[in-house]
This record gives structure tokens, sequence and C-alpha cells, in this order.
């Protein structure tokens, strides 16, 4: 009895072991086709990319450290985005003080900086218009709840099907059409609310 | 062009601005611990995150700090105007600060707050750095090393701040009334001592420090775009020096040394927000362009960093 348990706890160890060998190669077979788009994901959550590159970081941790828990590599994609709209609303529920002054938040960072990035976006594509475009939008989407605010971005910028969407918040496809409603309703709603601000970016001639 | 095709045309941008600069997936993998652990790696992963956790550190702490200090100007500024000047003078007395206006007292615990967060947090910071020194999967020993000091932070403040009105609710359980008239002369009018009267500036000096520590966390914790603008915050802040200084001429030519200058001098509100005002933007400017100039170093050390 006595050596069949040590038999098996040293196979159960190699079993450890192997499995904390091989879990590194796995991830990086599973992240890599899906890296780019999860990190857009997670910054277009975010009001800021400082603040999406660490809901990002996050996220990755903690899908690295339960790698061993997902049976099927299929479903990897959904298992991916469920911990990071999961970390997501974590974060939302989190603090008051992260509210109260957005940090690095207001000025949306994903416009590169000129003074860090060493290129200067005013010649490139990032002219004026577009930042304030990615700003003003940005603001928008910060507005909506969580649950709105994920269906949208999935479906409008990920370009998810609400089938896919419904799958992955584990909801009715009506429940993904209706928050997808409102979370429009409410983007218009807000625009329409700041005119000055909505229509900012007058098309140049 | 319509709302919802601006809308539109809005969420187009902001799905290309997400997809700029993103990690590199070695950078992603190396952050996780999911690359192979060679010296160099490690090493390179330790340095990186390290920049990366005080940085994110450096977020939280800012955010907290500036927000407190920040309620605390606010309120302070509501307070100086709503108090008829006739009473300035009654600011003094310690037990009418502490206990008979209650906006005084909030403003009071405002203040103490900010500086005993920052004292604790010093003492997290050094416990953190010296954690990170010698963490080997650093981004995941750092990321739980955040939370447990930043935890720590609030718990050591929360507890000081307890221990701070319990000490003195109970001093004046003990003491009385008449014990804090003694309290009020020993600690504000100390007149029974042959004090120096370079001692009357320490009120002053302690309200420039305030300024010095509240501009230093704001600046911390604005977003890039202000820090980015420093150098117009500077000329602001030197006009805004200028103007404070030749309006205060009157109560900075009274303080001298080897007078003794009247007590409503040294209390003399307009005298104590300029000088909040003036040393907080001042050091506003200073850590605007030091931190800028920091984040420029540690984006040029990431980016010449190569990856095994």
């Amino acid at each position: 009895m006595r050596i069949s348990k040590s038999h098996a706890t040293s196979k159960s160890a190699e079993g450890v072991l192997a499995t904390s060998m091989e879990r590194p190669e796995r991830f990086k077979t599973l992240i890599e086709p899906l890296h780019d788009r999860v990190l857009a994901f997670a910054r277009c959550l975010c009001r800021s990319s400082a603040e999406g590159d660490d809901l990002f970081q996050e996220a990755m941790l903690r899908a690295f450290g339960k790698l061993d828990a997902l049976r099927d590599d299929q479903a990897f994609r959904a298992w991916l985005y469920r911990i990071v709209i999961s970390v997501h609303r974590s974060r939302c529920r989190r603090s008051f003080w992260r509210r109260l002054i957005p940090i690095g938040g207001d000025d949306a960072t994903d416009e590169p900086d000129p003074a860090t990035s060493g290129h200067d976006y005013r010649t490139e594509s990032w002219m004026p218009g577009a930042i304030d475009a990615n700003r003003r939008a940005r603001a928008a989407l910060a507005q909506l709840n969580a649950a709105q605010r994920e269906a949208i971005v999935l479906f409008e910028i990920e370009g998810w099907q609400i089938e896919e969407i419904a799958a992955l918040h584990r909801v009715s496809v009506s429940a993904i059409k209706s928050r997808l409603a409102r979370g429009r309703a409410e983007l218009r709603a807000l625009y329409e609310a700041q005119p000055a601000l909505s229509f900012a970016v007058t098309e140049t001639p | 062009m319509s709302t919802d095709q601006q809308i539109t045309a809005d969420l187009a941008v902001v799905a290309r601005a997400s997809r700029e600069r993103p990690f590199s997936l070695d950078e992603t993998l190396r952050a996780v611990g999911a690359l192979p652990a060679s010296p160099r790696a490690a090493a390179g992963r330790i340095e990186l995150s390290l920049v990366a956790m005080s940085r994110v550190f450096a977020m939280r702490v800012a955010r907290i700090t500036a927000s407190t200090f920040m309620l605390a100007v606010v309120t302070a500024i509501l307070a100086y105007c709503a108090v008829p000047l006739d009473s300035w003078d009654d600011w003094g007395h310690l037990d009418h600060f502490l206990f008979e206006d209650p906006t005084n007292l909030i403003v009071k615990l405002l203040w103490a707050t900010a500086l005993v967060y920052l004292a604790a947090l010093q003492l997290a910071v050094t416990a953190f750095r010296r954690a990170m020194e010698t963490a080997a999967d650093a981004l995941v020993r750092g990321r739980q090393l955040v939370h447990r000091t930043d935890g720590w932070s609030v718990a050591l403040t929360i507890a000081a701040m307890t221990g701070f009105v319990v000490v003195f609710r109970m001093s004046r359980l003990v003491l009385g009334n008449d014990g804090l008239i003694v309290m009020h002369d020993v600690l504000y009018d100390p007149t029974w001592l042959p004090l120096h009267p370079m001692w009357n500036l320490v009120p002053l000096a302690a309200t420039t420090l305030a300024g010095v520590v509240g501009g230093f966390a704001i600046a911390r914790s604005l977003r890039r775009a202000w820090v980015v603008r420093g150098w117009i915050v500077l000329l602001a802040s030197a006009v805004a020096f200028a103007m404070l200084v030749i309006g205060n001429q009157y109560d900075l030519d009274s303080i001298q040394v080897g007078e003794r200058p009247a007590p409503h001098v040294i209390r003399s509100p307009a005298l104590r927000v300029s000088l909040l005002v003036t040393s907080g933007l001042a050091t506003f400017t200073l850590a605007s362009c030091y931190i800028l100039a920091r984040r420029r170093r540690e984006h040029a050390a990431i980016e010449s960093e190569e990856l095994p």
C-alpha cells in the first residue's frame, strides 16, 4: 500500500513536472494567433491603453496560471476572452479612487506619444481628428455599463457574431441583442447630448 | 454625417488605435514566465518587470495621494472663503481647530491622511523594491506585492489616523477643557519658550511643504498630455508667483529675522494660500519635467533591450 502510494505520488509529481514543462509551449501555441486581437480587445474595454495593457497582463497571468484547467484547446479562444471579461468586471467593481482620478486615462494614450514613441503622429495616420475621435469614443464607451461595453466592443470593433457573443457570455441571443441596442442608444444619446464634442471633428475639404 | 455614422466612424478609429504598438508575443510570454529562463532572459524579465511594476504601483499611489490632497485643498479653500475675515485669529486655537469647527477638522484629517499615506507608502515601497530585486518570477510576484503593499499602505494609514483621532479624543477626556487650553498654549503659542523669532516661520514652512508634496503628487497622477505641457505650467506658475509675492509684500516684509511678527501675519490666509499655490505649482512643474524625462529613459531602456 505504501509502495503504491509512493508510486502514485511520484507519478503525480512527474505529471505535474511534465505539465509545468509543457504548459509554456502549449500556452505559446494557443496564444500566438490570438495575442494581438486580445490585446486590442482589452485596450478597447478600458479608457486608456495603459489600463488596457494592465488588464491584458493580468488576464494573461491568470490564463497562464489556469491553463491546466482547460481541457479542450479548441475552446481556448472563448476561455481566454472570458478571462479578460472576468478581470475587466472585477476591475470595474474595484476602486473608487480609480474612477475619481483616471490615471493616464483621459488622454486615451493609444495615440502614440511623440515624446516617447519617437515618431510624430501629426505626420502619419494620427491626424488630430483621429485623436479627437478616439478620445471621444472612448469617453462615451466608458459611460456604458460593463456588459454593454463588452457587447459593443465585441460586435462593432472585434467583428464577432451575436451568437458567438451570446455563447461567450452564456446568455441568450436576445439578451445580447438587447445589450447592443441599449448600448448603441446610450452612445447616441451621449453623442447628441454633447454636440460640441460630438462634431468637434469637422470634415476637411 | 449622422450621429450613428459618427459613432461607427469613431469606433473604427478606436479599433485602429487599439492595435497601435502592441506588445510582442515574446514580451507577453516572458512577462508571464512562459519563456525558457536563460540567465539573460531572467535578468531581462526582472529589469523589465521592475519598470512595469513600479509604474503600476506609482500610478496607484499617486491616485490616492492626489485625490486626498485635492479634496483637502478644495475643502480648505471653501473653508477660507466661508469664514469671515474677522474671525481669522480664532483659527489658531487648537481646541477650536480640532473639535469645534467640523470643516476644519475634516481638512486637517485629510491633510494628515495624505501625509501619513505618503509615509506608509515609503515603507511599503522599500519593502516592495527589495522583494522585487530577489524575485525570480518577477511579474507574478510583483503583482502580488503591489496588491499587498498597497493594502499595507492603506491599512497603516487607517491605523495611524484612527490612532490620531483616538489620542486627541482621549486627551480631551483626560485633560478636560482646562487641560486643552494648556495644551493649546504649549503647542500653538509658546511665548513661555525663549524661541528664536524664526520659529514663527514653521507654520509657513509646513504649508510650503504641503504644497510641494501636493504638487508632486498631482504631477504623478495627471495625464501625460499635461506633463508634456509642463513648460506652459512653469510659465503660468512664475507669473502666479510674481503676482502673489507682490500681493503679499506687506506680509513678507513683516517676517524678518530678529522680530516677532504679530500672530495674524503668520496666520494670514492670503500668505498661506499663496505659499501653498506657488510651491505646489512650482513643484508640479519640476516634477512633471522630471517624470517626463524619466519616462523617456525608461522607454528607451525597454526599446533597446534585446530579446533573447
